[in-house]
């Protein structure tokens, strides 16, 4: 059996789960954005959930593969639509509350860690669900990677220091960015340049602790999924073209940027091998820059990254080789 | 000497009998070249660098370089730089479902709707078209979609003739009410003309549930198959698909009015009743499936169009309807002559058209 952790319209989990049907292989979804299975009880060699729509139950010890996507195990999947809303509703004390709260993300993180430890085939982790940006890029630094300088502001002040300092720079979020939709407002967090202009109405003041990064002149990026052993790689030009030659997320939908399959250098993928070890994750996907002089600069690396993308413009099958993959803990 | 050209991965080329064509899959857009070009391309794709010799062999050098020039300057090829390496993409196609799509024809019979619902959910059909010929009333259409909402399809679109018992709001409630239900189709409208459904709940965000589309032709099981620049296809994944499989029938399985089972409605050749017959055990059948592999280069006239690869394909209406291997009838390209031409004014094919009661 196979466990699978993600999100309910997660398309690449999808297409994986197509595969395994295909193979005739069974698993188990799991869903964070949905209540279908519930915990049942727990002992020394069984973890038992109930699938509520069938009342099947499953013991997740039998699992012998597991692959992290995304998501995990909900509060609800823990409690129960019933105990969920008096959890909700009957327990004010905020310190009361507290204590629950980390009672279930106890018992979440044991449950999760003992599905892994329990299955000889993994693929993602989900302690490594986000990385921490800063600490990646000292990270890659030290692996051998050119990292764009970055500073931490505090003060508007700053802000025409570090243009000084970087030339031009670029905003970036310290944690994970925001993806948010309200009834009347969406809320993103791009990668967005900042110039002289934007500082000039600002009143001297302290402000959020915002990190800014130097921008380094791309000739293209280039986006690589990391599965195991193997890496495969697309290249994005999105030079020529000023709405995307920051962030090439904000997609240029008159003329497409070229997506082009491609195979890093043999430094690169050595970089990058010895930063997945260091990290112990054997999958994710990571963010580089060519500038015009061939350097490789490193921007990130996404553990539960979308890979979609990747795999159709490449025509690399990646969902298929996940899926094969998570059946015999090799590609063949 | 120019070297390190690299042919974009969106980028792919055909020769054709009289001409070789450029396709850009994501720009949708097409350049025709002349057919010596072509064996450059195919040069440039193996490898620029070292077959550099062999072009200048093929082409003059003051003509390769304009050649170079218009492929850069299209963004169709670029000279490879950074420190990794650009390959050509490979263009093997594969999906893990065996049924792709599926149609229904439902005349004033419905008693095998239901079966054939559950039939197509069992083989993992996602993709469904249910055309309705007869005048339905509205309490049979409502009917139709209650029971189609116990299903889960990712895309169904719907088939309708224009009539006066069921309200435009009632079609517009059924996109709205059952998600997978994204396009309706209305034949023997006054105008022709597209109306978005979008959900308008006062949010900021308007998400696009579907289409009706009100056509002014009416609804015709002989209506379909018709080729032109209008069906050709771009992604690159149906390109993929149509080099090695038939571009209108591969994956997919129908019930005609009656309850045959077939490739498509329109085929002579059925399978047996959905009444007696499972979708399970005529997939296992060599000769439906056997349909599924004819792909543009087994198909003659076909094989020499430049536009082999991404033009759509009909088995069911053919120029030698006893040649399952002849061009689609309704095609009006000659790639002899590389002209468009009305293909129902054409003398040639009056014969096949009266087999197909299209005259
Ligand atoms: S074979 Fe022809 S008639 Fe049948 S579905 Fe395809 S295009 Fe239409
Ligand atoms: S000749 Fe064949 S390939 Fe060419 S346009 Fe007509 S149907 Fe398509």
């Amino acid at each position: 059996m196979i466990i699978i952790f993600s999100h309910q319209f997660e398309y690449s989990t999808n297409v994986v789960i197509d595969w395994l049907k295909k193979y005739n292989v069974n698993y188990i979804r799991i869903n964070s954005d949905e209540n279908r299975y519930k915990l049942k009880e727990i002992d020394e060699e069984k973890i038992i959930f109930c699938d509520m729509f069938t009342k099947k139950e499953y013991n997740f010890l039998d699992a012998h593969s597991v692959w992290y996507r995304r998501g995990g195990i909900s509060d609800r999947m823990l409690l129960g639509d019933d105990i969920l809303s008096e959890y909700e509703t009957n327990v004010c004390d905020p310190e009361v509350k507290k204590n629950l709260a980390s009672q279930l993300d106890y018992l979440r993180k044991y449950i999760i860690n003992k599905v892994f430890r329990n299955c000889s085939v993994k693929l993602g982790d989900p302690e490594l669900r986000d990385l921490n940006r800063m600490m990646l890029y000292d990270l890659a630094k030290k692996k051998g990677f050119l990292v764009p300088n970055y500073t931490v502001l505090t003060h508007t002040d700053s802000i025409n220091c570090a243009l000084k300092k970087h030339g031009a720079i670029v905003s970036k979020s310290i944690a994970n960015g925001l993806y948010h939709h309200t009834l009347n407002k969406r809320y993103y967090t791009y990668t967005e340049q900042i110039n002289e202009i934007d500082t000039i109405d600002l009143k001297p003041k302290n402000i959020f602790p915002s990190l800014v990064s130097e921008k380094i002149e791309k000739t293209f990026e280039i986006r690589s999924f990391f599965l195991i052993k193997e890496f495969y790689s697309v290249a994005i030009f999105s030079q020529n073209d000023s709405q995307t030659s920051v962030d090439y997320r904000k997609y240029n939908k008159k003329i497409p940027n070229r997506q082009e399959a491609y195979i890093i250098d043999d430094k690169t993928k050595y970089n990058l091998l010895s930063i997945y070890n260091e990290l112990g994750l054997n999958t994710g996907s990571a963010d580089l820059i060519i500038d015009a002089d061939n350097n490789v600069y490193f921007l990130e690396i996404n553990p539960v990254g979308q890979f979609g993308s990747v795999s159709s413009a490449g025509n690399y099958k990646l969902e298929k080789k996940v899926a094969q993959y998570l059946i015999h803990g090799d590609f063949n | 000497m120019k070297n390190n050209l690299h042919l974009s991965s969106e980028v792919i080329f055909n020769s054709g009998i009289t001409r070789g064509v450029i396709i850009d899959t994501i720009r949708r857009e097409l350049f025709y070249i002349d057919n010596s070009f072509i064996r450059i391309l195919e040069l440039i794709e193996k490898d620029s660098n070292e077959s550099f010799e062999k072009m200048v062999k093929l082409v003059p050098l003051p003509e390769l370089h304009k050649f170079f020039d218009f492929l850069v300057e299209n963004e169709l090829a670029f000279y490879s730089k950074g420190p990794g390496e650009f390959k050509r993409i490979d263009t093997s196609w594969e999906i893990p479902l065996e049924v792709i799509n599926g149609i229904i024809d439902i005349d004033t019979d419905f008693s095998f709707y239901e079966k054939a619902l559950s039939e197509f959910e069992k083989v993992d059909c996602r993709e469904l078209q249910i055309r309705l010929f007869s005048d339905l009333d509205l309490t049979e259409f409502q009917k139709l979609v209650t029971i189609i909402n116990q299903y889960e399809f990712h895309y169904v679109e719907i088939h309708l003739v224009k009539n006066s018992y069921i309200p435009e709001e009632e079609i517009r409630r059924v996109i709205e009410n059952v998600w997978f239900v994204t396009n309706i189709l209305i034949y023997g409208s006054e105008d022709n003309k597209i109306v978005r459904v979008i959900n308008d709940t006062g949010d900021y965000f308007q998400i696009s549930l579907g289409t009706i589309s009100y056509l002014k032709q009416s609804l015709k099981q002989n209506g379909c198959g018709s080729i032109s620049q209008h069906t050709f296809t771009w992604s690159k994944d149906n390109i993929r698909e149509n080099i090695s499989h038939n571009s209108c029938l591969n994956g997919k399985i129908s019930v005609d009015r009656s309850g045959y089972i077939k490739n498509c409605p329109s085929m002579a050749k059925n399978f047996g009743n959905i009444a007696s017959v499972s979708f399970r055990d005529v997939l296992n059948n060599n000769e439906f499936r056997g349909l599924w592999l004819i792909n543009k280069d087994k198909i003659n006239i076909c094989k020499f169009c430049e536009y082999r690869k991404i033009c759509t394909d009909c088995r069911a209406y053919l120029d030698n309807p006893d040649d399952i291997y002849s061009k689609p009838l309704k095609c009006g390209y000659d790639p002899f002559t590389a002209r468009w031409e009305d293909w129902s004014t054409n003398p040639l094919k009056l014969k096949a058209m009266s087999v197909y009661g299209l005259v």
